[in-house]
């Protein structure tokens, strides 16, 4: 009897883990050089995690790889950390709406869709994120005010991360290690 | 494989908090990062604080922990600094005194405390035995496998990447990426970049050789593990105490409380 064909295949959940990885180690990396929160190491921060997301993206070109991807992380950040227990619902909500505008937009096959779908997930979860630091940090509500600037400035650098993450895309199907 | 024979990190020794279950370790960072949303008043969490202090106090690394206190400590002043500071250049802004700024830094203290326990005392295998433990499906477990398997492997990568920028004469520091972001951005994210991808091709070939994920699961799975996991008296008196704790912040929160603060309503 036949068996069934699974949906993911082994070796894009293995690239699913592994940029999972990258994207936790890479935002720590910028935290510890760059010197704390600075405006600077905000934006590189973020830039860093959309362009990982866009090349993940154009690796695995499957309804789900978006959510997935971002449930991974959330997952592992609970498990390990704790503190990620409160982004997951902004988390996953952003995925989802963004995985659906993708699909609107005609699927992952598009470029551009994929770039859209990722600077879209990037601004409701940032929205989400200001609210969750409310929860924190309410009883500082000027903090809250700071933290929006702070998540504001990680925005513009999420913006520049999805042209870096189509440039660096353009030179990794140059070095033949993206095919499609 | 390289990602396979990582060698595993240090762990606490063998104190009362070393030998807790993963889960149980799990479970009390879970309840904890859930308590500290809902606890407002300094008391309260000034409680919690402490209490998990002694906890993370077991494991014996009196260095990580007072580093990481240090760096909070040093936090919580510049934010009182950067506070006086808005309160001079905009006089709207209500003066909050430094004890009620104290309260988002207490929030962390506890998570720190609980997560460095996790940190410290778990071994990569037990945590990836624990995660199986959950009974995940697939396509959720090997992904969040592979993350936890590909972290201490990767950071060795990112050692040898900035060995290599040294060797051509750049040096990764705050400075240098003030000066020459572009640059930043282009010596760090691309070796990163072309690492990852080549470790995720070949990690992702090597487990369908292997036939990883064949028989998750299932009747016909009979792989145990090396070291299984077992829940012990230990681990239910550790769950009862956290219990008690939580409800004893509890009444110094109802009894104690103070309203929130701020220039919002």
């Amino acid at each position: 009897m036949k068996k069934k064909q699974p949906y993911w295949e082994m070796r894009e959940l293995v690239v699913i883990g592994v940029f999972a990885a990258v994207t936790k180690v890479s935002s720590i990396l910028v935290a510890l050089v760059g010197g704390g929160m600075n405006p600077l190491s905000l934006i590189l921060k973020n830039l860093l995690f959309t362009t990982l997301t866009i090349v993940l993206l154009y690796k695995v070109r499957k309804i789900g790889a978006l959510t997935l991807f971002l449930f991974v992380n959330v997952i592992v950040s609970m498990l390990l950390m704790g503190g990620g227990l409160f982004l997951i619902p902004p988390m996953i909500v952003a995925g989802l709406a963004a995985e659906g505008l993708i699909l609107a937009l005609g699927g992952y096959q598009k470029s551009i869709n994929l770039m859209i779908g990722v600077g879209f997930y990037d601004l409701l979860f940032k929205a989400g994120s200001v609210g969750v630091s409310w929860l924190y940090m309410r009883e500082q509500q000027e903090m809250v005010i700071m933290s929006a600037i702070i998540v504001g400035i990680g925005y513009i650098g999420a913006l520049m991360g999805l042209f870096t993450g189509a440039l660096f895309v353009k030179e990794l199907r140059h070095a033949c290690i993206i095919r499609s | 494989m390289h990602v396979l024979f990582v060698a595993e990190p240090r762990t606490g020794g063998s104190g009362f908090v070393s030998g807790l279950d993963v889960r149980t370790k799990i479970l009390l960072s879970l309840s904890m990062s859930v308590a500290v949303i809902f606890f407002k008043s300094c008391g309260s969490l000034g409680f919690l604080t402490l209490a998990t202090l002694v906890y993370v106090l077991d494991l014996g690394r009196y260095k990580v922990v007072s580093l990481c206190y240090v760096a909070i400590c040093l936090m919580w002043l510049l934010s009182i600094g950067f506070m006086g500071l808005i309160c001079t250049m905009i006089p709207m802004v209500p003066v909050t005194d430094p004890v009620t700024m104290l309260i988002p830094f207490l929030r962390t203290m506890v998570m720190l405390n609980t997560v460095l326990v996790l940190a410290l005392s778990s071994r990569i295998q037990t945590l990836l035995t624990s995660l199986k433990s959950f009974k995940l499906p697939i396509w959720l477990y090997i992904p969040s496998a592979v993350m936890i398997r590909f972290i201490p492997s990767f950071i060795k990568d990112i050692r040898q990447i900035h060995e290599t920028m040294r060797i051509r004469g750049y040096s990764l520091n705050p400075i240098f990426i003030f000066r020459h972001p572009r640059l930043s951005v282009r010596l760090m994210a691309a070796p990163i970049m072309f690492r990852a991808l080549r470790s995720a091709d070949d990690l992702g070939v090597a487990a369908e050789l292997k036939g990883v994920g064949y028989g998750y699961f299932t009747e016909n799975n009979k792989i145990k593990s090396y070291t299984p996991l077992i829940f012990q008296l230990n681990d239910a008196v550790t769950l009862g105490v956290t219990l008690l704790l939580l409800i004893a912040a509890g009444v110094i929160q109802a009894v104690w409380g103070t309203d929130t603060t701020g220039m919002l309503p």
